[in-house]
This record gives structure tokens, C-alpha cells and sequence, in this order.
């Protein structure tokens, strides 16, 4: 019941901001005003988005383009090249919808004639940044706004640096001042937490990037540090520097082409940490391996070949126990219709996963006191032959997803964003209910869900919410009271979301509450209960840029 | 036409709205812990917060199969049986075995200890073979070293699928002191995962030690230690040594704490107690530190530190 009215709630809010775009499209029609265009801001102190560094970092996220120079079908194309200098664009109209700095770069290797190879088209002139446009590239999904010098250049390559640090104290609800059995974890989950502060240095010249990202957090014991990202790219560039590129092929580690959420920055996502299916099918979002993406016109593809064992996998994160990994795409679509940009598609995952064998054993005695008497009988010993060795066997997989986000600037003070992705996997769990049909007899099928309204009022106020559900095993039986019965193993989470964010950064300070109503607990009547572990965090997000 | 003021004052009541609702759907919520600071701990169960269930002011005892009434509905369930192998149990005991038979319609059982501040509660799967209909569990019951010595009641009852608990049936158990019996004890425990030994200084010079060699004259009546607990950091819980003496020559005996290895913690209380026929005379408490360990008198070798000294008359 609960789920239906979430789902509700839900739709309720979807509803409400979708009519509240139509209603402002009428207000804007009455008053004669381009509705969309974000207000003009004062020229800022640094110049305007010149030319990105690096390639965008990573993955088809909303807005966040393939590797390369990310640019949206609607920004206006760089104008034609007259020198190094940027020179201001020809100012048309405003931009149907507040745009990204990002989006609104160029290619990196034209800032210095130089440098600058010759078949490469020069850099798109500098163009006035608007504070929405500003302000919305930090919720859009876009790594870094390019609009700043480099830090250095190395030979051809224009060097950036950049980095944020996510901090913040959490509550949650099944805390408890203990230890685990084995001494090792900590069930106390009330405390203050860095789960991430991450380092970026990017490089990249006409044809080629390089992408380190590196991280530590504090969310683990004692700490975790690790490499997020090491992305070695060649591009094939669209003639028209703020398009994507047509081709970016990358090896190293980047993140998983898979759908929305995985493929985003925990940078720019506004809730805290992604859905739950989405950290279940793909933990730690990052994988080893090769990938093609890029784009021509609204079109945008993906296809990645990749080890299968995303980073944070709790067994074999990181690595490759398999010589036949994970073949993953994603086709879609990054366009505006009318003053809402649509950013979606449709992906695809197929590979194989491995369930370990078992090492031969040895004979041994084990004591067990039977009877109680506190004195060893032949009842109490017993006998444990050793058993040979078991070989390791492997299982198919399999994944879909389809994933679409809107977006408008739905008034001149408030931008919205409407964000929806669905995913279903065979034996894709790698994260939580992790996925083995070898030992569990069965194949794992689960599937969940995304839903999120996102919005940006006045430049600085944040509110979301966003549910979200997952479903391990839609099949799952126990026993109760002597039968076997389906029962449910459902987790669904709501999180309510609020905040504030300096204008024109991705430094934000914001609270989150997720009511979670799971099957994890056991009411009386033998049937899996609602455990009480509701969470609250209230995060300080401080940016680089 | 709509105003923006009024678009937002709607999505504001809205969002409360959700607010509201989403607190309420969420007040069915379970509350557990680990339950590791209840004196009873039950295996696969789940240990609630909450006072037991049910009146346990009396036992139900055996109760016969209620009647089903005119409308088919089944009486709440009842506890049928409890086989227990042994009702003396030590404390600190693990996996405890006891077979609880209930009525056909009972879906859980809770389980509470005596003063428990909760209570456990465990599912009913499997049918009975020898009482079919019914159903039965085995609860494994795990007891907490602090417990104290003497009579207690174990609370079972069952609830079926409405949530319903029938009359609950206790179990009478007798805790016995963890300490072995013996005419004198010198018992040793600690609270940190330390390799920590126990030595005695008998009157006439005589060291008894977990290592001690003794010699086929002394006889099965020497003293002797009963364990040596976490012997080379391989931990078992115990945390314990005791010397027992059945012959007590008169004179002084001297109880010293040694330190074989801090196992990585950096320090840990211990306790030595003075038994006489199961009554404590004396007690001395104190505290050990891994950086003892590297000192030229501590380790293994080193004599310890003096933790008691008492005398028997002759």
C-alpha cells in the first residue's frame, strides 16, 4: 500500500511539474517574454567558457557527453574561426534554454594557435556565460565547465586540475553503538563521513585526453583510496567543436555506459548517493575496459567492452576473474523539443560472471556437546572428512535500461529537471543481493525503477524528490508456519531533498531525509516486516568549479 | 491565468502533503538491534526492544487445543511442548538446544529471558513429524557471562498470522556460575581478547601455571589450571583461567596477572576472584597494557604482576 502511494506521490509531483511547464509557457506567451532565457548575468571576472581542457570526462550522463567536447544539439555552433582570440558570438536570440558552460566550449586545442593542429577547427568564440546557464550545468551533469585557464601545458596538452570534497554528518535509524561479530566493521552508522573527496587532472590536445581521477573516502575502515577514473582517450572530432565528438575510443577505467545514473558524476548529482538498483547492478559505477561513444546530431551512442566487476564490487571489484567480460551499450537521443531538452535511450548489458569453486579439505574432528553434560562422549566427536576441490563456474548475464529525462527552465527563477530510468537484470546484482544461480540454484532476476523531480529556484534553492524501488527477487519464497509461501523482498526508497547552492558552482549545502520501506525485518506473523532505517544526512559539497 | 505565487503555494502544500503521508506510511516500521545487550540471545531471530509480549505473570503450562469456534476461527496458538536436554545451564553457555512445539496456526514464537529488556522472535517453518499437525523450531539460546547465578524463566508464546499471542509457557532454567567447583579457586578473567595467564604461588614455593610440569607424585590432587584461554592470541571466548585446588597446604599463596601477549589491543581490565566452596572471599581488579609486554620483567617469561595475596590457616 505504501509503495502504491508513493508511486502516487509520484506521479502527483510529476504532474504538478509538468503542468506547471505548461502554465508558464502561457504566463511567458501573455507577457511577450522569451520564457526560457535565463536572466544575463554581469560579466563575470573570468572570462567567459573557453575551450575545455579535457574531454568531458565521462559517460552518456544527462548532459554529460561522451569523451570529448560536449555540446548540445541547440547551443549555437562556434562561429568561424579568425584567430586565437575568442571573439563574441553572433548574438541571434537567447538560447531557447539556458545552456552549460560545458556545452557552451569548444575543443581544447585551439586556445593556441600554436598548438593548434591544422585540420583542426578553431575554437568557438568566447561566449557571455548566463547565470542559468551557469547555475543549471551544476544539476545537468557536466564535469568540468572548461572555463578556465589551464593550469599548465605539457607539449601540445592543455593541462586542468580540479576536485570536491563531499562531507557531511548522517542519522540513521538501524545504528547501533556496536562492533560486528568479527571486530571488523562498525554498526554505528551515526557519525560524520567524508564519502568522497576527489581529485581531477585532465589533459588532452586535438586528438587524444587523459582523465586521472582520484579518490579517497572516509566511509570505510579506516579509509578507502583509489583510483575513480584513469581514462586514455582518442578522438575523432566533429568539425563543429561544440558538438560531441564522432568518436571517442577510451581504454582505462571509466564509468559504466549504462543508463543515466550510473554514468553520472557524483559531483553533479543532487540527491546523495544513487537509487538502489543502481548500486546494486552497478557498484561503484567505474569498470576496466574499452569504449566507443559519441554522437552526430541529437544521435548518441555507447559500446563498451569491459571487464564485468565494476570497482566497488564487494569480491571482485577492480579486477577480471573471467577472460570474457561484459559487452554494454547505449543508444539515445540528446535534443530539445520545443523549450524541454530530452535527454534519453536504451541500453543493453550481456556477459558472463563467475561462482568460485572450493579448495580441497582436509579431515577434522569437530566437538559438539550433544547432551549437555559438559563431558566429551562418542556423541559429542565427530568425524569431518575432507572433500576434494570444486572448480569455479561460470553464468550468463544480462541487463536492459531505458532512461529519459526532461528538463526546462520552466520560469525565469526555476529550472526543473524530471528524471526517470528503469532497469532489468539476470544474475546482474553485483552490489547487494549479489547474484550467484550456481550456488543459489536459480537464476536472479530483479528489476527496479527511478523517478526524481529535481528544481533549481532563484539560482540558489534546491528541492528534490526522487523514488526509487528495487525488487532482488520477484520469486522469493520462505517458509512460514510450516508452508512455503512467495514472499516479498521489495526495497523502495523516497527521499525528500532541500538545499542551498552559491550561484554559478557546484558548492551546495543540503539536507536529505529517505524514508525506506524495505522486507528486511520479521513481524509476527512470520512474514518479512518493514525495518525501521530511515536515513537523514545533511551534506556541505565545496567544489572546484 | 495562474500566478507563479500560486503555482508555487500549491506545489508547497503539495510536497507537505507528501511529507505527511510518507511519515505516516512509514510508522508500521520494525525497530531492532543486534541484541547483543539482552542476557538471553536467541540464533536466527530478531530481537525487539519491546517488553515481552505477553502476561507472564503465571505459566500457562500444558494447555489443551481450544475449540474452533462457530466461525471457523482458530483459537490463538498455543506453546505444546518445550524439550530442554539439560535445565542447568552455565553461564556463558552458546547453543543451547531447545525443541518448542506449537499449535498448527502459529507463525512466530518470542522468546524472553527473566528481566530482559526485549524479546526475540523467531519464525515457525517446519511442520512436526512426530506431533502433526503442529509445528516445531529448535532455538539455539546463547546466555551473557554477567548473568546471575541461580533459578530463571525462559518466556515462550506464539502468535499466528493476525498477530495474535497465546498463553505463554516458561522454561526453568538454573544458571550456574561459570567457575568451575572445587574446594578453593583462584579465578582469573579479563575483558579484552589479551593472552593473559594466571600464577600462583603456593606456600611451600610451588608455581602453578598453565605450563607447570607436574610430577606423577603429586597425584590428580594438585592444582592445577583448568584452561589457558587465548593461548597464542588464538581466541575462545573464554577470557578465563581458573586454579583449582583440592588439597589447600596452610600458609600464604601469592596470584600474580602475567601478560603473555597483548594480541594487538592496547589494554584490557581483569578481575581475580578468591573462592572458597563456591563463595568469593576475596577480589582484586585491575588493568593490563600492551606496552607491558615489551618491558624486561613482562612477557611470557617475566613473573607477572602481584594481583592478590591471602593466606590458610593451618
Amino acid at each position: 500500500m505504501t509503495t502504491r502511494l508513493h508511486t502516487n506521490i509520484t506521479r502527483l509531483l510529476v504532474t504538478l511539474s509538468l503542468a506547471q511547464l505548461g502554465l508558464a509557457e502561457r504566463v511567458a506567451a501573455q507577457s511577450g517574454a522569451p520564457l526560457p532565457a535565463a536572466p544575463v548575468a554581469p560579466a563575470p571576472v573570468a572570462p567567459a567558457p573557453v575551450a575545455p581542457v579535457a574531454p568531458a570526462p565521462v559517460a552518456p550522463a544527462p548532459a554529460a557527453p561522451p569523451a570529448g567536447v560536449a555540446a548540445p544539439d541547440a547551443l549555437p555552433a562556434a562561429g568561424p574561426a579568425t584567430g586565437s582570440e575568442p571573439v563574441a558570438p553572433p548574438v541571434t536570440e537567447p538560447p531557447a534554454l539556458p545552456v552549460q558552460p560545458v556545452e557552451a566550449t569548444a575543443a581544447p586545442v585551439v586556445v593556441a594557435p600554436v598548438e593548434q593542429a591544422p585540420v583542426v577547427v578553431p575554437a568557438p568564440p568566447a561566449k557571455a556565460p548566463q547565470n542559468g546557464a551557469a547555475h543549471a550545468a551544476n544539476l545537468d551533469g557536466d564535469e568540468l565547465p572548461h572555463d578556465a585557464e589551464p593550469l599548465f601545458k605539457v607539449g601540445r596538452y592543455r593541462v586542468q586540475a580540479s576536485g570536491y570534497v563531499q562531507a557531511q554528518y548522517q542519522r540513521a535509524d538501524e545504528s547501533i553503538d556496536e562492533l560486528s561479530q568479527d571486530g571488523l566493521r562498525l554498526l554505528n552508522q551515526t557519525s560524520f563521513v567524508v564519502p568522497r573527496a576527489r581529485a581531477l587532472i585532465e589533459g588532452s590536445n586535438a586528438f587524444s585526453s587523459l582523465i586521472i581521477e582520484y579518490d579517497v573516502a572516509s566511509l570505510n575502515n579506516p579509509f578507502t583510496a583509489g583510483v575513480q577514473r584513469a581514462e586514455a582517450t582518442l578522438l575523432w572530432r566533429n568539425p563543429n567543436n561544440t558538438r560531441v565528438p564522432w568518436l571517442a575510443t577510451t581504454f582505462g577505467i571509466f564509468r559504466t555506459p549504462f543508463g543515466n545514473e550510473a554514468a553520472r558524476s557524483a559531483r553533479v548529482r543532487l540527491f546523495a548517493e544513487n537509487a538502489t538498483i543502481t548500486r546494486a547492478f552497478f557498484p561503484g559505477q567505474s569498470d576496466t575496459g574499452f569504449r566507443a561513444e559519441g554522437g552526430v546530431a541529437w544521435f548518441r551512442y555507447a559500446l563498451a567492452f569491459v571487464n564485468g566487476h565494476p570497482i566497488n564490487e564487494p569480491r571482485w571489484g577492480g579486477r577480471a576473474p573471467l577472460k570474457q567480460g561484459d559487452a554494454l551499450g547505449r543508444l539515445g537521443v540528446d535534443t530539445r523539443v520545443g523549450k524541454v531538452r530530452l535527454f534519453g535511450g536504451g541500453s543493453l548489458l550481456k556477459g558472463r560472471g563467475i561462482s568460485p569453486g572450493s579448495p580441497a579439505t582436509k579431515d577434522s574432528i569437530t566437538v559438539r556437546d550433544v547432551n549437555e553434560s559438559g563431558v566429551v562422549t562418542a556423541q559429542s566427536v565427530t568425524l569431518v572428512p575432507g572433500r576434494s576441490a570444486t572448480a569455479s563456474q561460470t553464468f550468463e548475464r544480462w541487463g536492459v535500461g531505458v532512461d529519459l529525462e526532461l528538463s526546462a527552465q520552466v520560469l525565469d527563477v526555476w529550472r526543473l529537471w524530471v528524471r526517470g530510468e528503469f532497469m532489468f537484470g539476470q544474475n546482474l546484482d553485483r552490489g547487494l543481493f549479489i547474484s550467484d544461480p550456481i550456488t543459489q540454484g536459480f537464476d536472479g532476476r530483479g528489476y527496479g525503477a527511478v523517478a526524481g523531480v529535481e528544481s533549481l529556484l532563484w539560482q540558489v534553492g534546491l528541492l528534490g524528490f526522487r523514488y526509487d524501488f528495487y525488487e532482488p527477487n520477484p520469486d522469493s519464497t520462505a517458509r512460514v508456519g510450516g508452508d512455503i509461501v512467495k514472499v516479498p523482498r521489495r526495497i523502495s526508497t523516497s527521499s525528500l531533498l532541500g538545499g542551498v547552492q552559491l550561484p554559478g558552482t557546484s558548492t551546495r549545502l543540503f539536507a536529505q531525509y529517505d524514508f525506506v520501506k524495505d522486507h528486511l525485518g520479521l513481524s509476527t506473523d512470520g512474514r518479512p516486516a518493514d525495518l525501521k532505517n530511515n536515513r537523514f544526512l545533511l551534506r556541505l559539497q565545496v567544489s572546484l568549479w | 491565468m495562474v500566478s507563479p505565487g500560486t503555482l508555487f503555494r500549491s506545489a508547497a502544500r503539495l510536497s507537505l502533503i507528501a511529507l505527511l503521508a510518507l511519515i505516516c506510511a512509514c510508522d508500521d516500521q520494525v525497530e531492532v538491534t543486534n541484541g547483543l545487550e539482552a542476557k538471553l540471545r536467541v540464533a536466527s531471530a530478531q530481537y525487539l526492544e519491546d517488553g515481552y509480549p505477553v502476561d507472564t505473570k503465571t505459566d500457562a503450562g500444558v494447555v489443551p487445543p481450544a475449540p474452533v469456534s462457530d466461525g471457523g476461527v482458530l483459537p490463538p496458538p498455543r506453546i505444546s511442548s518445550l524439550e530442554s536436554l539439560n535445565n542447568s545451564v552455565e553461564r556463558g553457555m552458546v547453543g543451547k538446544t531447545v525443541r518448542v512445539v506449537t499449535s498448527e496456526n502459529a507463525r512466530t514464537v518470542a522468546i524472553g529471558l527473566e528481566g530482559d529488556p526485549g524479546y526475540w522472535l523467531i519464525p515457525v517453518a517446519a511442520r512436526s513429524i512426530e506431533f502433526a499437525p503442529d509445528l516445531e523450531l529448535s532455538a539455539a539460546l546463547d546466555f551473557d557471562r554477567s548473568l546471575p547465578v541461580g533459578p530463571t524463566k525462559v518466556w515462550f508464546a506464539a502468535s499466528d498470522a493476525d498477530g495474535r499471542y497465546g498463553p505463554a509457557r516458561s522454561l526453568d532454567l538454573t544458571i550456574l556460575d561459570d567457575v568451575p567447583s572445587a574446594p578453593l579457586v583462584v579465578s582469573l578473567s579479563w575483558s579484552a581478547n589479551f593472552d593473559l595467564d594466571l600464577v600462583v604461588v603456593q606456600p611451600d614455593g610451588k608455581v602453578v601455571t598453565n605450563k607447570a610440569v607436574r610430577s606423577a607424585t603429586e597425584g590428580p590432587n594438585a592444582a592445577k589450571i583448568d584452561l589457558d584461554s587465548n593461548s597464542a592470541c588464538v581466541f575462545d571466548g573464554h577470557r578465563m583461567e581458573n586454579a583449582l585446588f583440592t588439597q589447600t597446604p596452610p600458609g600464604e599463596y601469592q596470584v600474580y596477572v602475567r601478560q603473555a601477549s597483548s594480541c594487538g589491543l592496547p589494554t584490557t581490565g581483569w578481575s581475580v576472584r578468591l573462592l572458597r566452596e563456591g563463595v568469593e572471599l576475596d577480589r582484586s581488579t585491575g588493568a593490563s597494557y600492551a606496552f607491558e609486554t615489551d618491558l624486561p620483567n613482562g612477557g611470557p617469561t617475566g613473573p607477572g604482576r602481584l594481583a592478590l595475596r591471602f593466606n590458610i590457616g593451618g
